[in-house]
């Protein structure tokens, strides 16, 4: 039995937790309970977080009478090549500057790592010039480079860590069997780098998926909208706000991520805290 | 044919120097060792020859081809790695035949040489294990079949027992002697434990500091060591070392002078050839101050009456009382003179 102390130690510990986990998961519920209710619920002056009377005329409203397929579409478009070109580039990346040795190898890295100390807002200012200019404003691959140029410095770090810490025989056994550099990287590190490739995929998916602003700045066709931006403008005008199709809409948009963290979590984690320990 | 040669091979890294001209003559189906402690440039040597490390000057040939300019795995040798380096991810056999697998053989001549080095090292139930189910053993056993595989004409061996615990060391050693002369392949083998070297090779080639101390037969370089280094450096526990202007008594026994005209400055007697009693020609005063057994035999250490460090290997319980004075002595066959520079004189 634990000393009383401690016992009270515990108590303190788990309202804490209770108390945090409340406002991590109270927007969720909130969301999902919204999205299930009519609208004359949803302004109840006392709120229900069971919805009385459950109904789908949110999701259905939310489906068929706004363009959210479309920004779904261009959201997955988006966010898949973004983060297939970052896994790719990082790995790249991460494979040179981990095992090669060459002049100016410590400053270039440390340049793309700093890439991360800007603010995400203001190099902004500089790539929508930048875009305009090259004819890449309010096209799907502008956006892309942008999210390329953000996501790019964190993974190759985290590559960096996964591939610095395989030792290097395993490289030079590949070379005494013969192969060359491609097949070591195809055969060897990239097999290897499953669950750091993994990590970087949803690391740079999400980012592209959950951003905001660089997609409602770079991208100005309601063609070409992603889900961000797509939600805000569609469901929370200045005269309307239908919070029951917004937050159907959010329940829908959240989905693609959910699934792929509910599959692919024990390789994130795993990711992150690779190289934490020897 | 594999004769590998070593010829004024030179190799920094950085401002730093760790090969100075080495010249090694390696005949075909030799073992060689070299033997050294760490840092000594042993490992550095083996990349050299393996083609991992670019060499700073000299050249490195095989039979009469020079292999400088060759890719590692176009030099005919292949290579086991320290931490055996297996692919994790692949099965043994994958591992083994991942070098014939790039060269393009097909795959049955593939697993039919794959199936045949399985055979010769005992690992055939292995071949679709991971190398994470292995033991450190069986890891060792399938990173010289992956060498074995491709059939080389020089083997490179890197530390390969080091990771290993003493009994299955022992036991892999004598596996290892067998495989030699089954395969009839040159063999360079890299260590820092000397019973690895006298046990195994025909020659051992004793390094220090970059520099070649000494190369010759295990007896040889353990009973005829050139230098005070490699007296020191080979037996178990080392050799004695006595500057003779300390032992005014010995000086006059001995030669003053040898044939080439060096002058006799220090002595080494090897432990085991020290007598625990004044039956032999040459005496010492001694205090012995602990003993160890290590069972087959005991081991006594002390100092001189000149004070310096003593080490007496006995078969039997010697009779002396430890903390007393004593007398210890040895004949003159057993004596190793060494002149002002440590270079071996024979008299």
């Amino acid at each position: 039995m634990l000393p009383v102390q401690h016992r009270h130690e515990t108590w303190v510990f788990r309202g804490l937790l209770t108390i945090f986990v409340f406002f991590l998961l109270m927007p969720i519920l909130w969301m999902l309970s919204t999205s299930f209710k009519a609208p004359e619920e949803v302004f109840l002056k006392v709120p229900t977080i069971i919805p009385e009377e459950p109904t789908l005329r949110n999701y259905m409203r939310a489906l068929t009478e706004t363009r959210i397929l479309t920004y779904l579409y261009n959201g997955l478009i988006v966010s898949m090549t973004n983060a297939a070109l970052t896994t790719v580039l990082a790995a790249l990346a991460a494979y040179g500057f981990a095992k090669f040795r060459f002049k100016g190898r410590k400053s270039l890295m440390f340049l793309m790592i700093s890439a991360q100390m800007f603010p995400y807002a203001v190099l902004l200012i500089s790539l929508y010039p930048f875009m305009q200019r090259t004819g890449l404003f309010d096209t799907r691959s502008g956006l892309i480079l942008a999210y390329l140029v953000f996501a790019m410095p964190a993974s190759i770090y985290i590559l960096f860590s996964y591939i610095v810490n395989l030792p290097d025989e395993l490289i030079e056994a590949a070379r005494m069997d013969g192969a060359d550099e491609w097949l070591i990287l195809r055969e060897l590190i990239l097999p290897l780098l499953t669950p750091g490739l993994i990590t970087v995929f949803l690391y740079s998916f999400m980012w592209s998926w959950n951003d905001l602003l660089y997609s409602l700045t770079l991208i100005s066709s309601e063609t070409k909208r992603t889900v961000g931006p797509g939600l805000l403008l569609t469901f929370l005008g200045e005269m309307e706000q239908d919070w029951g199709a917004a937050m159907a809409g959010s329940v829908i948009v959240s989905l693609p991520i959910i699934l792929a963290f509910t599959f692919l979590q024990r390789f994130f984690v795993q990711g992150l805290t690779a190289g934490a320990v020897k | 044919m594999a004769r590998v040669e070593i010829k004024n091979v030179t190799k920094s890294f950085g401002a730093t120097e760790v090969l100075k001209g080495l010249d090694i003559d390696i005949s075909h189906g030799e073992f060689v060792a070299l033997l050294g402690a760490s840092g000594c440039g042993k490992s550095t040597l083996l990349r050299c020859i393996a083609g991992l490390e670019d060499l700073g000057g000299g050249d490195i040939r095989f039979g009469n081809k020079s292999v400088i300019n060759i890719a590692p795995s176009k030099r005919g040798a292949a290579m086991v790695f320290q931490s055996y380096a297996l692919y994790p991810h692949k099965t043994v056999a994958e591992n083994m035949g991942f070098a014939l697998r790039i060269d393009g053989t097909p795959k049955p001549e593939i697993e039919r040489k794959v199936g045949e080095a399985a055979k010769i090292l005992g690992i055939t139930p292995l071949l679709n294990k991971r190398p994470r189910q292995l033991s450190g053993g069986q890891r060792q056993r399938v990173a010289i079949g992956r060498a074995i595989v491709r059939a080389p004409e020089v083997f490179l061996f890197d530390e390969p027992l080091s990771n290993l615990d003493a009994e299955l060391r022992a036991r892999m050693r004598v596996e290892l002697t067998r495989l030699h002369r089954r395969l009839d392949a040159t063999m360079i083998y890299v260590t820092h434990d000397q019973v690895e070297a006298m046990t195994m090779a025909d020659r051992i080639v004793v390094m220090e500091g970059g520099h070649i101390q000494q190369i010759g037969t295990p007896d040889d370089v353990y009973a005829r060591p050139a230098n005070i280094y490699v007296a020191q450096f080979i037996g178990t526990p080392k050799m004695n070392v006595f500057k003779l202007s300390s032992y005014l008594h010995l000086q006059k026994q001995l030669p003053s002078a040898v044939a080439n005209g060096g002058i006799p400055h220090t002595i080494g007697i090897r432990p085991e050839d020290i007598r625990e009693d004044a039956s032999g020609a040459l005496k010492i005063g001694a205090t012995l101050e602990l003993s160890e057994s290590l069972g087959r035999e005991r081991l006594y250490h002390g100092s001189t009456v000149a004070g310096d460090e003593l080490t007496i290997a006995s078969h039997k319980e010697m009779s002396l009382q430890v903390g007393q004075p004593t007398t210890v002595s040895f004949n003159r066959g057993q004596v190793h003179m060494f002149d002002e520079k440590g270079i071996r004189l024979d008299f």
